[in-house]
């Protein structure tokens, strides 16, 4: 420790005792206290070495060092939120502030709500997002009391109508997440219009009973997949709406008239009972009606950006809006990053800014192997843009010619907006992360599905064979997935697997429209697509692809020149910022933060952190007794005191013990692996369980009890395992890391274990029915019960990805414990 | 404070659920056999487990239940006696090697350890909340 330091901090310390008073009652402090007070001494400390650092190069007198730590202890013991008046200038500077990131926020719903949505559970989370960012926002601000839309005149104008858009934002995604059980209504809508079944529009005559309820199941058939590829469709959710009503209406007409229905009617009704029809179909439909509602509310109060600009920029100082009190600062800089102070109030640390897009750029150039690593990553940089952002102006435009042209960054507003829109980019990016699983899954289905005796095994099926296409383009979806995965940054990777998924489409299409002509090979072929849903998925498929690679491409043109990002964070234009003592400190930061430590730590010695016994450095005079505290604080310090003879031993002891533990971990991990491997393989084959009995029983039976025990063994092994993998790792003291990555693959194993329990349930449900099997006449039956396989076939589906994910969480641990052994 | 020390390792007893600190838990592991009592060794139990032995116990003679949960009725040892998850302690007062095994107890069902920081002040039973579920925090009793 170099000598003028510590002459320098006798002088604030001594000052210390008398103006903190937390100091003097020090006895009484618990642990966690004595640290919290440790830390902020530890930034004060730094505070006052850079002060000196000041004044030594400016030649400064003393004195003025002294006011300076005068003016920066008061600043640190303000007391924060307590105050209940709130002055006008704050009010307003709190408000500007809002509004600035109720901008940014309102931009980005717009793009949220052009464009297509797939109906699925990812776009209710952007929702709910962004309606708890906004709850979050507007809770210092009395407007309870808010009830209609106001025309945007000035500040108070924009709070009234975020106050609406939040509640509206909150209705819609409600309604929204109901809506994703119209999915249920698909299977029903679908086997009750086929051909020859209950509801067969071509066999029903035009005065039927049943007419009206076969139309509203086929309007339904018919819009369902525009909904479902886009919930921001609004005519098609107006005809589904219409469809369900109407179907609704017409099970109750069915219902009244139930004793006067002739057999073969009384049959469909007794069916159409067990179709969620009539269970979902009332609360859909008014689902429905108030999403539909709030979706335009919402696309009303967002639609006139350019008056909400204006509004921004005009304060209304005869509100009655007020602010009830300031946002407490819970974030505390850490002693470590003193670069971060320059970031506090209201200004961007530049060189932040660039280093953060530097290093994206530089990542960005590598090759990308697919994994939820990847994702993690955007995520990663999302937050670190998020954090470096916060006190940035918003996005000037979100206009999309200038966001795709690559504009040059010549200074530091440029700067800032390249940034956000880099954070929109990598925000984009970081939720694509589900889908993108998605992708990768549906490369495994087609490789289940052209594996060596599937049914679509290339092996098997003969050159003259009409399936042999379709099972050359299943088989080019596998490898042109598996390609891509090696690289997903790759365009002509990607552009090759649009390319396989596309023609995959085109067999498939082209199969079903000539469908009365094919064997029954091809029919069992489709009918197995059609089950496990493929072109559904490939549509979304196309759609992940598309975006993944827009996304990064602009993420990739815009970071492509490292240099003028460099540059443009020195050119501040001609908002010049004079040199002051937050510049300085800017630039410079880094040899400050070797003092940083060294000085931590010395004040955690004083502490009795970790006094360690260097009898021969004098004690500042900080704390009047330091024996007493010593004394009171005996967990802190280390139980045994080691001699400094015994210690290199004992450690050695210690890390080779360590090792052989983790060795251990690594091969539990491994084994779990396998394990998994196991599992999977196993539900492929769930998966392929055909209907047994066709010739000799007497019942329809879903033969699946034996794999099913198996995956039950399989799965608590793997908890087992899970469990003790956690306890050892914990007994070990590892990494934090580690650790929380072994609590979310043990979760997983939990979730694993509960999606199977309800596979479980669903089969034993379908064997309670035990279908009789007869002939043709009882269609009725046979199809209610494909309904139910269906359904199995979907949980198990959702299960396997569960398992996917769990996969990847062990890959993960596994790797992390690799770098141990 | 040590990473060990913020986790808890959940299990269920006679439909209620409880916590453990991790310290305090020598291994855990799945045994479907039902128990065999062997009264010879003055031991609830004796089993064995990947060629081990671990003696076990009614949970009642190693845990500290809150007065309403903690009475051995034969309908709650029959229960026990069926649990199929075995949690084993550490031997206290083995201090240096604080591994060593010590006796164990069955259980229903285990939860995987999960963070939590107890509030220090409150003197009365701990609870907490984890995906949905109550679980209360137990003490060892001091064996003898």
């Amino acid at each position: 420790m170099p000598k003028p330091q510590r002459a320098i901090m006798r002088n604030p310390f001594s000052k210390l005792t008398f103006t903190m008073p937390t100091v003097k009652t020090w006895p009484t402090f618990s642990t966690k206290n004595r640290l919290i007070v440790a830390l902020v001494l530890g930034i004060l400390a730094v505070i006052f070495s850079l002060v000196f650092m000041l004044t030594d190069k400016n030649s400064l007198t003393r004195n003025v060092v002294r006011d300076e730590i005068k003016t920066v202890v008061a600043k640190a013991e303000k007391p924060e939120p307590k105050k209940v008046e709130i002055d006008a200038k704050s009010q307003q500077e709190q408000k500007d502030a809002d509004i600035a990131k109720i901008l940014v926020l309102t931009n980005s719903l717009q793009s949220t709500l052009s464009g297509k949505r797939p109906l699925n559970s990812a776009f209710f989370k952007t929702l709910d997002k962004a309606s708890s960012d906004l709850t979050e926002l507007l809770k210092i601000y009395n407007l309870d009391d808010v009830k209609e839309l106001r025309s945007l005149k000035n500040q108070s104008d924009i709070f009234n109508n975020t106050a609406l858009l939040n509640q509206s934002l909150k209705k819609l995604s409600d309604a929204g997440n109901n809506l994703l059980s119209l999915t249920a209504l698909i299977p029903s809508s679908n086997s009750f219009t086929n051909n020859n079944s209950f509801l067969d529009l071509q066999r029903i005559p035009k005065d039927s009973i049943l007419r009206k309820m076969g139309e509203a199941m086929q309007l339904f058939a018919k819009n369902i997949d525009s909904v479902q590829k886009n919930t921001l469709d609004t005519e098609a959710l107006t005809i589904i709406q219409q469809a369900i009503a109407q179907g609704v209406t017409q099970l109750g007409v069915l219902e009244e008239k139930s004793g006067t229905l002739n057999p073969q009617a009384r049959d469909t009704l007794e069916s159409l009972r067990q179709t969620p029809w009539s269970t979902k179909g009332p609360q859909l439909n008014k689902d429905i009606q108030v999403y539909l509602e709030q979706l335009s509310l919402l696309k009303k109060i967002i639609a006139d950006s350019d008056a909400l600009k204006i509004a921004a920029e005009t304060p209304d100082p005869a509100s009655s809006i007020k602010v009830l009190a300031l946002p407490q600062k819970t974030e505390q800089t850490p002693p470590e990053a003193p670069g971060a102070k320059a970031s506090n109030e209201g200004e961007v640390d530049y060189q932040k800014l660039a280093g953060v897009l530097l290093q994206i750029s530089n990542d960005m150039t590598s090759p990308k192997t697919f994994s939820n690593q990847v994702f993690q990553n955007f995520t990663k940089w999302k937050l670190m843009m998020d954090e470096v952002l916060e006190n940035a102006p918003p996005l000037v435009t979100s206009d999309d010619k200038l966001v795709t042209q690559n504009l040059p960054v010549k200074n530091q507003a440029g700067l800032v907006q390249l940034g956000r829109r880099v954070q929109e980019s990598l925000n984009l990016l970081a939720n694509l992360e589900k889908s993108a699983n998605n992708l990768k899954g549906q490369g495994s289905t087609a490789a289940i599905m052209t594996a060596p005796s599937a049914l679509l095994d290339l092996n098997k099926i003969s050159v003259e064979s009409p399936l042999r296409p379709l099972a050359m383009s299943f088989d080019d979806v596998q490898k042109a997935n598996l390609n891509w995965q090696k690289n997903i940054l790759d365009t002509a990777l990607s552009a090759a697997l649009n390319q396989a998924i596309d023609h995959t489409l085109e067999q498939i299409t082209s199969l079903e429209n000539n469908v009365q002509s094919q064997p029954p090979a091809v029919i069992e072929v489709l009918g197995k697509i059609r089950q496990i849903g493929w072109q559904s998925k490939a549509v979304d498929s196309k759609t992940t692809l598309g975006a993944l690679n827009e996304q990064m491409s602009l993420l990739k043109k815009q970071l492509a020149d490292p240099e003028s990002i460099t540059l443009a964070a020195k050119n501040k234009e001609s908002k010049a910022i004079v040199p002051t003592f937050r510049g300085y400190v800017l630039l410079s930061w880094a040899p400050v933060l070797l003092q940083v430590s060294s000085l931590v730590f010395l004040i955690s010695g004083l502490l009795g952190l970790r006094h360690s016994a260097d009898s021969s450095a004098p004690h500042p005079t900080l704390i009047p007794n330091e024996d007493g505290v010593e004394k009171r604080t005996p967990y802190l310090s280390s139980p045994k005191e080691t001699k400094p003879g015994q210690l290199v031993p004992a450690l050695n002891e210690k890390i080779v013990g360590l090792e052989k533990k983790f060795i251990q971990s690594y091969q539990s991990s491994e084994k779990i692996m396998s394990y998994t491997q196991e599992l999977m393989s196993k539900v492929t084959q769930l998966r392929t369980v055909q209907l047994g009995g066709g010739a000799g029983g007497a019942y329809v039976h879903l033969d699946a009890s034996k794999p099913l025990e198996e995956i039950d063994a399989a799965i608590i092994s793997l908890k087992q395992i899970g469990i003790r993998l956690f306890l050892s790792i914990l007994e070990n003291h590892s990494s934090r890391q580690l650790a929380s990555e072994t609590e979310e693959m043990n979760a997983l194993v939990e979730k694993t274990e509960a999606a199977f329990a309800d596979v479980k349930t669903l089969v034993e449900q379908i064997n309670q029915k035990a279908v009789p099997m007869r002939h043709s006449s009882d269609q009725a039956g046979i199809d209610l019960l494909e309904l139910d396989i269906n359904l199995v076939l979907k949980e198990v589906k959702r299960w396997q990805n569960d398992l996917t994910d769990l996969n990847q969480t062990i890959m993960t641990l596994h790797e992390l414990v690799g770098q141990y052994v | 404070m040590a990473l060990q020390d913020a986790y808890y390792i959940g299990f269920e007893l006679d439909h209620l659920h409880y916590v453990l600190p991790t310290k305090s838990v020598y291994q855990v592991f799945y045994y479907p056999q039902p128990a065999q009592p062997s009264h010879l060794l003055k031991l609830d139990e004796l089993i064995v487990f990947e060629g081990e032995p671990y003696y076990l116990r009614m949970p009642q003679k190693l845990l500290l239940f809150a007065p309403s949960d903690g009475d051995a009725s034969e309908e709650k040892r029959e229960l026990q006696e069926k649990a199929s998850w075995v949690v084993v302690l550490k031997n206290k007062h083995l201090e240096k090697k604080s591994s060593q095994k010590g006796l164990g107890f069955r259980v229903q069902a285990v939860t995987p350890p999960f963070e939590w920081q107890p509030e220090v002040e409150s003197e009365s039973v701990h609870e907490v909340n984890y995906a949905g579920i109550n679980y209360q925090c137990l003490s060892l009793k001091e064996q003898s």
